[in-house]
């Protein structure tokens, strides 16, 4: 089910209500059922592969918590294998298939393939309840967490609708208690989660709905593209990535604020950034922590050598990387971001040099806007990868860009869609930029009704139908 | 519902949800009336108001041409009769031209009908965005795929979602001709010349997409159509680049079923195809531009007018 679908709007009038209207002891089933509802819009035999990793890993935290020694570390093995091994089979057997067969295809004779492709579809969000069950078992090993001893609750806190498919990946310690507690009808926090809501939906279907129009036209048809045209692309689709991703967080925070659940902030206006470093630490916040918390730091962290910490941050974006998704572009994208951070590291003297040579450092204002202006450049850069469906696209788009052709052809500057269209998009990143005006918490108080009708008023009249799903779904 | 709940929801009901309902409710009717009103119908050839018309005009003496782009792009009225309207729409294709044509027929006319049709002669759905706002209407209803009427369309201001900008975008166009010429008897031209080579490019795309004549239950019910009503009906097929025939198929079978139109006492199928060669004249393979819109229908005009004797309604 789409969070920008007119199912969910009635699945939402009906299980909020529902949800206070229950008696505390059994809102968790409520919750559950309408998970399970949620989930099962999109293919409903796939809730059999998340009610195994489930029971596996329900069953792991309580062996974990119960044994000592060796044994402890033997569950969690056994969870980490369950819920990789799951991820594994869905969604990167073709890729490795695909990779086989190349390799092998050097050693064979003819051109068949040797092994044969899976035809599946990968289930919605695999990436996302993977990392947040995995993320319950190491808690638990850790001894940061108590084992789950409700299965139901357990079964909730990795399938909890509003962020079972596209996050936050949550940690147990932040959401399964909330889970026991009892949650009222909060006016502050229905109103808070409400524009949350409004303002999501106003980022998905208003500004990355609308430049996905125009982005997605100019890379279908890359070759009668202009370089404008391309650069404009990879601009737009900065901010369709960015508020698709951040409008469906806002959604899932908002539906999960008013039934009194707070849940992680996973954006921070993360095109402010002034460096690479930062930019990460705004960006996909619960994904960044996770790699942080469960793999970069026991990998030593930063508290290590010189070349081993390069290493580290190597590892952890090329893990990001293939996280995202089963292809070289993305792997490509996550090495990228991991030379950014690497350049970044090693050229601190040189740019405290250059800021004193230029007198930059100075002008704090023009620091940081230069800051966040190359920042946002480079990120901009390495999304091209991200978008691009293989390296022939990229090599493309790379190729028209360094055609240096910014002849003016409205055809083509308009990216085929028009000037309207056009103009649209450049009112909705203003509109996104006039946002920014708003209190980041979206605690508008006596003015939660005046945002809230504005906002249904904008939607309406410039909301793009085009049901577009959310990016991140296909992870 | 503990106490605590009650008071905040009692106090969110009051403060929130029925202003914020009430605000939407008030503000809903009066911009989809007033979006109603002064926009799409406000001017007559626009597509949504051209369906306006065809449901609720009754000219006696109006000519009305029927058809697809193809209609609004080629045929000028006043090069044909002063008495024509250009009910063109663009994307429709042989279902809603019958849906069309049987509210057309269930006036009390006696006026000509000019349909221009392709060799094609495909399904196509139509473009919902020309009915969104007269789904309610039981001849519309019956004419669109249920599947394309969403229950939003039902809702005042909700109606118009993700359509707005289409509406305006082609109230902008009409009014100040920034794409096309339009006409004010429905009728839009385009004026862009298009660069040889461009079209080259379009002609060797058009030479590799296989067409052909659909054949299916609606071929009679349109016959049936024509041979019901009295008034002398003029099935056209104007022109279109020469690339369309390079795959197309089944062409024997269209000129057939075609003979039998033009066959029925009160019908007259006037053979167009090929009567612009010129690449000058088109704005793609598909369709012509104005010049090849002027030249088209002053020749359609001597057509008609000649043919019009051997109509026996």
């Amino acid at each position: 089910m789409l969070f920008n679908s007119f199912e969910f709007l009635i699945f939402f009038i009906v299980v909020t209500p529902l949800y206070f209207l229950l008696p505390t002891k059994l809102r968790w089933a409520l919750l559950l059922l309408a998970s399970s509802v949620f989930y099962m819009f999109f293919i409903p035999e796939y809730i059999l592969i998340l009610f195994f990793t489930i029971v596996i890993d329900y069953f792991a935290g309580i062996w974990i918590e119960k044994s000592e020694g060796a044994k402890r570390k033997q569950y969690l093995i056994l969870s980490l294998i369950a819920n990789i091994g799951v991820l594994s089979i869905f969604k990167y057997y073709n890729f490795f298939i695909d990779n086989f067969n190349f390799v092998g295809s050097f050693f064979a004779d003819g051109n068949g393939q040797l092994l044969p492709h899976w035809k599946i579809i990968l289930p919605i969000g695999l990436s996302f309840h993977t990392f947040q069950a995995m993320s319950y078992t190491i808690e638990v090993y850790r001894g940061n967490q108590k084992a789950e001893y409700h299965f139901g609750i357990y079964a909730l806190y990795v399938m909890f609708y509003p962020q079972l498919v596209a996050g936050p990946i949550e940690r147990p310690q932040n959401v399964l208690h909330q889970f026991h507690e009892e949650h009222t009808f909060d006016y502050d926090n229905v109103l808070q989660g409400l524009n949350q809501i409004f303002y999501g939906l106003f980022k998905k279907i208003v500004v990355a709905d609308r430049l996905a129009f125009y982005v997605n036209s100019v890379y279908a048809d890359v070759a009668h593209a202009s370089s404008i045209s391309i650069l404009l692309a990879m601009i737009f689709f900065s901010f369709q990535i960015y508020c698709d991703f951040s409008g469906y967080s806002e959604i899932a925070l908002g539906t999960a604020r008013i039934m009194g659940y707070n849940l992680m902030t996973n954006f921070n206006r993360p095109y402010l950034a002034q460096n690479i470093s930062e930019f990460w630490s705004r960006w996909h916040i619960s994904l960044s922590t996770w790699f942080r918390d469960y793999l970069y730091i026991p990998l030593g962290g930063n508290r290590v050598g010189k070349w081993r910490w390069y290493f580290n941050l190597s590892m952890v974006f090329l893990v990001s990387g293939f996280w995202h998704g089963a292809s070289w572009t993305y792997v490509v994208w996550g090495m990228l971001h991991a030379v950014y951070q690497i350049a970044w590291l090693i050229s601190a003297h040189f740019r405290k040099k250059m800021a004193e040579i230029t007198g930059l450092h100075q002008f704090k204002r023009i620091n940081n806007l230069l800051s966040s202006f190359i920042t946002f450049a480079v990120v901009t850069v390495a999304w091209v990868f991200f978008r691009a469906e293989n390296f022939a696209k990229v090599n493309a788009i790379f190729g028209k860009l360094a055609e240096m052709n910014f002849h003016w052809n409205s055809e083509q500057v308009f990216g085929g869609k028009g000037s309207f269209n056009f103009i649209l998009s450049f009112m909705a990143l203003g509109l996104l930029f006039l946002s920014y005006k708003l209190p980041k918490d979206l605690k508008l108080g006596k003015y939660s009704l005046l945002f809230a009708v504005a906002a249904v008023v904008l939607i309406t009249l410039f909301g793009k139908s085009s049901n577009e799903q959310f990016i991140y779904f296909q992870f | 519902m503990n106490n605590s709940s009650i008071s905040n929801f009692k106090l969110f009901s009051i403060k929130w949800l029925f202003p914020f309902l009430l605000a939407v409710l008030l503000i809903g009717i009066g911009f989809d009336y007033l979006f109603t009103e002064f926009i799409i119908l406000k001017n007559p050839t626009l597509e949504v108001a051209k369906v306006h018309t065809i449901l609720t005009g009754d000219k006696a003496e109006e000519i009305p041409i029927y058809g697809s782009s193809r209609a609004a792009d080629h045929y000028i009225c006043d090069s044909i009769n002063s008495n024509c309207f250009n009910y063109g729409i663009r994307g429709i294709g042989k279902d809603i031209l019958v849906g069309l044509l049987k509210i057309e027929l269930a006036k009390k006319r006696e006026s000509l009908i000019i349909i221009n049709v392709d060799y094609t002669f495909h399904n196509s759905g139509g473009d919902i965005n020309a009915f969104i706002p007269w789904v309610s209407y039981p001849e519309i209803k019956g004419m669109i795929e249920e599947k394309q009427i969403k229950n939003s369309y039902f809702i005042p201001f909700f109606r118009y979602f993700g359509t707005y900008e289409n509406y305006v975008k082609d109230y902008l166009n009409v009014k100040n001709n920034f794409t096309t010429l339009s006409d004010p008897k429905g009728g839009h031209y385009e004026s862009r010349k298009v660069p040889p080579k461009h079209f080259a490019d379009l002609v060797a795309k058009r030479k590799e997409i296989s067409t052909r004549f659909a054949k299916d239950s609606l071929n009679q019910i349109f016959y049936a159509l024509i041979k019901s009503t009295k008034r002398p009906v003029f099935v056209v097929f104007s022109p279109i680049h020469a690339s369309f025939f390079e795959k197309f198929m089944h062409k024997e079978a269209a000129d057939v079923y075609f003979k039998t139109i033009h066959d029925l006492p009160n019908a007259h199928v006037i053979q167009m195809s090929n009567f612009v060669t010129a690449d000058s004249l088109f704005f793609d393979t598909s369709h012509l531009n104005y010049e090849g819109a002027k030249v088209f229908s002053r020749a359609l005009r001597d057509s008609i007018n000649s043919h019009i004797h051997e109509i026996k309604p």
